[in-house]
């Protein structure tokens, strides 16, 4: 849970230091470029693998939601933007502006298929073009890391606060957030013979950098 | 006096005559010995007042081969060169201090039109030529130039011309009834520098290293994703030697972050980059030499694991010892000591700060996270010594297994005043006199150290100020 909130905001972070990267004088360093985006692909891949894990357990708890999960994953968003060198076997994912919801409480929304991480290739200066899915509600069982165990750092978000920010917008948006398309369009689109969960084709739709961007001034 | 052998040979011990009896092991002239040594403050340079401007923060420093003169750069785009005064007769013992020999604007902040972007004057890096006459050459880059200076020195003057007054105004031809030979007359000394090169135009990324061969005719200069080769009288030419510039930039992994030549190989050099990895290559093997002849990577070790191990392994600093037969790299944690003959990994490991591994997050914050450290080998290659936060700068004794941590501070800037070695508590119980690690100054850091290369003596800088210290002499 602290692992995915600590992801979340690391990826934020990062965001936001490439943005100012570009006011320096001198113009972007290539280096520290390379380096933000290592850690954003870094933080994605760690965020990945704890939703992975997540949603297991959770299918594990609940054996009639996978079937379900699949229906679902066919009506969801599949976001990015640009291909960025993506394999066709995309994983279908959804989109979710609000990065604030954790996954701390169980929630009556749908959720959306297992997020498979696939390493990418990517840019220093392209943001990784991928972003979750509406969680699906799960304790997840942090692996041990080393410096977000670190105790009184002041560095780790206190999950604490970020629980009540997100209990709170999620309060908002339980209904359908205005910047997901309609689930009802969607599935007469998805109807058309495409290969279902594993569809390249992505709407062109908002990428992460405009998601995380808007978490941003969330937070 | 009594013959004293230890690890580092047969050394002459003086029985110092007061009543304190304190046997030293004298080691001048050797440039060695990290713990027997004790650091005394000698000077400070630069400004005391805690208002830093930024055109005075220090971005390098460097010794030249004699080690008579010692040249920073700062960010303004200056250069500024101390001297080290002869001797005292009087006091044999006392080392010479270093006064400002000459200042000149090296760099001058540029615009690049095509791009719209504004190249920095700020230093990157100064290199000194092999003195081959009267005159002092070094090559100074920015982000995009390298510029080759002279520095001579003028201390007479021709007096006694004809045709001219004293102060340079012409006679009334009328006036002149005899004719004399104008003659040298002493002045007061002037050290004038001047611009001979200018390297321009051969970086589309910003210039991290620059090397003199050995061959003092050739130098390299790297960037990002370059390394070009030049010579020194040629400027409108150089010649690329590596580039790992992949054909589509989304996907680049890695950059190029330090080069070296080799100290006595003028084939051979080295190139570190952003994962940790060293590349030596043989100039004799083709033109390019994109394929390197070895490879220097230590496997990573997988309980370290986090969102900032990639970036950590960024090797900021690659410098050959004196002998050729060591290289020594500085990534954010630690400095690494290889064996140009064993690439599976360093022969030494040597921690900086371990403390600050938990701090990473905090760190990637405030960007420290991003800071490039330099490292650097004392003269007979026993020591090496690196900067750290809070001024602190460290020195770890390759031959004794022995470490130090120092402080460069206005608290103990006493003339000849003992550097007193500081410890910083990892976490639970803080001794006496120990530093917590929370409140370590991080906006404090000392990136830039040179050690003299016959000598100990040795050059730290701290944001805007250029600290000297000496090991103590009897």
């Amino acid at each position: 849970m602290e692992l995915n909130a600590e992801a979340k905001r690391i990826m934020a972070l990062s965001l936001g230091k490439l943005y100012s990267s570009r006011m320096h004088r001198g113009g972007m360093k290539l280096h520290r470029s390379l380096q933000l985006s290592l850690v954003m692909r870094s933080a994605r891949d760690i965020y990945f693998t704890a939703k992975l894990e997540s949603d297991a357990e959770a299918a594990g708890r609940q054996p009639g939601a996978p079937g379900e999960d699949e229906e679902v994953a066919m009506v969801t968003e599949a976001v990015p933007a640009q291909p960025a060198g993506q394999a066709a076997a995309d994983p279908q994912q959804s989109e979710t502006g609000t990065e604030a919801h954790t996954e701390t409480e169980l929630s009556p929304e749908p959720s959306c298929a297992p997020a498979v991480t696939q390493p990418l290739t990517e840019a220093p200066s392209n943001v990784p073009a991928r972003t979750e899915c509406k969680p699906k509600p799960a304790q997840i069982v942090t692996p041990a890391d080393k410096e977000n165990t670190s105790p009184g750092s002041g560095s780790a978000v206190p999950a604490l606060a970020s629980d009540r920010h997100t209990r709170k917008r999620r309060g908002n948006s339980a209904a359908e957030p205005e910047f997901l398309p309609s689930k009802k369009a969607r599935m007469e689109q998805m109807k058309g013979g495409e290969s279902g969960l594993h569809s390249g084709s992505c709407r062109g739709g908002v990428s992460l950098a405009s998601a995380l961007f808007r978490t941003i001034v969330a937070f | 006096m009594l013959l004293v052998e230890d690890g580092l040979g047969i050394c002459v011990v003086h029985l110092s005559l007061s009543l304190s009896l304190s046997l030293s092991l004298s080691l001048s002239g050797a440039g060695g010995g990290g713990n027997d040594v004790q650091w005394c403050f000698s000077q400070v340079k630069g400004a005391i007042d805690d208002d830093v401007a930024e055109a005075d923060i220090i971005s390098t420093v460097e010794f030249n081969h004699s080690g008579e003169l010692l040249a920073t750069g700062d960010k303004g785009g200056r250069v500024v060169i101390f001297q080290q005064e002869p001797e005292n007769k009087s006091q044999p013992q006392c080392r010479g201090e270093y006064n400002v020999y000459s200042t000149f604007q090296s760099h001058e902040p540029e615009f690049d039109y095509l791009k719209s972007l504004e190249i920095e004057e700020k230093i990157n890096k100064i290199r000194w030529l092999p003195q081959k006459n009267a005159a002092q050459f070094l090559l100074s880059t920015n982000d995009k130039t390298i510029k080759l200076w002279k520095i001579s020195e003028r201390d007479k003057r021709p007096e006694g011309y004809n045709l001219k007054e004293e102060d340079g105004r012409y006679r009334d031809p009328t006036t002149v009834t005899t004719l004399r030979v104008p003659v040298f007359r002493p002045m007061d000394l002037m050290v004038e520098a001047s611009p001979r090169r200018v390297f321009a135009n051969a970086h589309t990324y910003h210039i991290n290293s620059i090397s003199v061969n050995s061959d003092y005719e050739t130098y390299l200069s790297a960037d990002d994703l370059r390394v070009n080769l030049w010579h020194l009288e040629i400027t409108d030419r150089s010649f690329n030697i590596v580039d790992i510039k992949p054909a589509n930039m989304e996907e680049l992994t890695e950059v190029i972050t330090a080069t070296e030549f080799h100290p006595n190989q003028c084939n051979t050099f080295v190139y570190s980059s952003s994962k940790g990895t060293i590349r030596l290559c043989d100039m004799r093997e083709s033109a390019l030499c994109d394929k390197h002849s070895k490879l220097f990577e230590e496997p990573e070790d997988p309980s370290n694991r986090s969102f900032f191990s990639e970036i950590i392994s960024s090797i900021s600093d690659v410098k050959f010892s004196h002998n050729g037969r060591y290289m020594m790299t500085r990534d954010y944690l630690s400095v690494k000591i290889w064996d140009l003959n064993m690439e599976s990994r360093p022969v030494e490991t040597y921690q900086v700060h371990e403390y600050l591994r938990s701090k990473l997050c905090s760190l990637y914050e405030n960007d420290c996270i991003f800071d490039k450290f330099e490292c650097c080998w004392n003269g007979n290659d026993s020591v090496v010594m690196t900067g750290s936060y809070n001024n602190f700068f460290r020195m770890f004794d390759r031959g004794q297994k022995k470490d130090v941590t120092l402080e460069a501070s206005r608290e103990s800037s006493k003339p000849r005043a003992v550097l007193k070695p500081r410890k910083v508590s990892a976490g639970g119980k803080r001794k006496k006199d120990e530093i917590s690690v929370d409140s370590l100054d991080f906006n404090k850091k000392i990136l830039h150290t040179a050690w003299h290369p016959q000598e100990n003596i040795i050059a730290v800088a701290t944001t805007n100020n250029l600290y000297i210290f000496q090991d103590k002499l009897n």
